[in-house]
């Protein structure tokens, strides 16, 4: 099984008769495996284990069984692009007093750790997305999601972050992290999203 | 009252949908020469730019390129390579997703986001003989240019 990628990826420098597509399967960032199926009119093909390869030979043919690429082979047609993919953004929650949109202390202290990942990372792409829980009624969620975000924003702005390379939404109360019914309070709800990128 | 809350609710979903049409994505990192092509525009990418719906991503011999889209899937490009955004709606408080992104050449890395999370119909990806469905997945693709 091994065998004939590696013989697909030396044919593919020495005489060029690579095949048309080669799909490989590798672990998440947080290390799980997933699976992903490739399929044409011809067939189909699963790949569920990390470094799991299947290639497509040309439009007439169905996707072949799935081997195992070696790291060598990885890098040898995929080492640029995987040089170059960027890491997942940086997520911060910051959570509020009921009806307010002023974090509470002990949220305002992410403030700080948010603008390092900005600077870290060169971020030039900063969501701020602004939610309630599902106390009082939609209007009010709205412009209460929207309040919390936007003073979000106006601290990070405070702090010298360009506000082109920010876009702020209001979610209200239709995003919980904990869903409940109507007219429940719940705290952890009452926050603002912060994802650098 | 009323009417006045209705209006809001009406503002306040056109901000939150004309951000979404707007701006899919950004580049975060480009090396040697890539491109954005939009309708008839060939742009230079660059760090920062944002991603529309529709856009052709384009990489030089020398280039390279990595981006983020809007429910943080992430995608680079090696060099020689083109993809085109196909399709992209994340908006999970009205549960309406879609995503095709078509790998026509190159080598790609992917890592789904989101939008693969509430739903993996959603997600479709494309390859000039293939289709790819995915379950939470980083994965790589190669198409012969």
């Amino acid at each position: 099984m091994r065998h004939w990628i590696v013989m697909v990826v030396v044919c593919w420098f020495i005489a060029g008769c690579a095949p048309k597509e080669t799909f490989v399967l590798l672990p998440d960032p947080d290390g799980a495996v997933g699976n992903i199926v490739v399929s044409n009119p011809h067939g189909s093909q699963t790949m569920n284990a990390a470094q799991q390869a299947i290639t497509v030979k040309s439009e007439a043919d169905s996707p072949s069984e799935a081997g195992i690429m070696e790291e060598k082979e990885i890098r040898l047609l995929f080492g640029r692009a995987l040089d170059i993919q960027p890491s997942p953004p940086a997520k911060f929650f910051l959570y509020f007093q009921s009806s307010s949109s002023q974090p509470k202390p002990e949220s305002a202290t992410e403030i700080p750790r948010i603008l390092a990942a900005i600077k870290e990372r060169g971020s030039m792409d900063i969501s701020i997305d602004g939610h309630t829980d599902r106390m009082g009624d939609d209007a009010y969620n709205e412009s209460l999601s929207l309040r919390r975000a936007e003073y979000i924003q106006s601290l990070l702005e405070q702090y010298g972050v360009d506000p082109k390379y920010i876009s702020t939404t209001s979610h209200g109360k239709n995003n919980p992290l904990v869903p409940t019914v109507d007219n429940v309070s719940e705290p952890r709800n009452r926050r603002v999203e912060v994802i650098v990128r | 009252m009323k009417i006045y809350c209705l209006a809001m609710s009406f503002l306040l979903s056109l901000l939150v949908t004309s951000v979404y049409a707007a701006d899919v994505g950004s580049v975060k990192s480009v090396e040697g020469e890539a491109w954005i092509v939009r309708g008839t525009e060939q742009i230079p990418a660059q760090k920062g730019m944002r991603l529309q719906v529709s856009d052709r991503l384009k990489t030089g011999p020398n280039g390279a390129m990595g981006l983020f889209l809007r429910d943080d899937t992430i995608i680079s490009m090696g060099s020689a390579g083109e993809m085109v955004l196909v399709e992209f709606v994340f908006q999970p408080r009205t549960n309406e997703l879609g995503m095709l992104t078509r790998f026509l050449k190159g080598s790609f890395t992917y890592i789904s986001g989101i939008m693969a999370r509430l739903n993996p119909e959603s997600v479709k990806i494309e390859t000039p003989v293939s289709m790819v469905s995915i379950r939470g997945t980083h994965f790589l693709v190669n198409v012969k240019g």
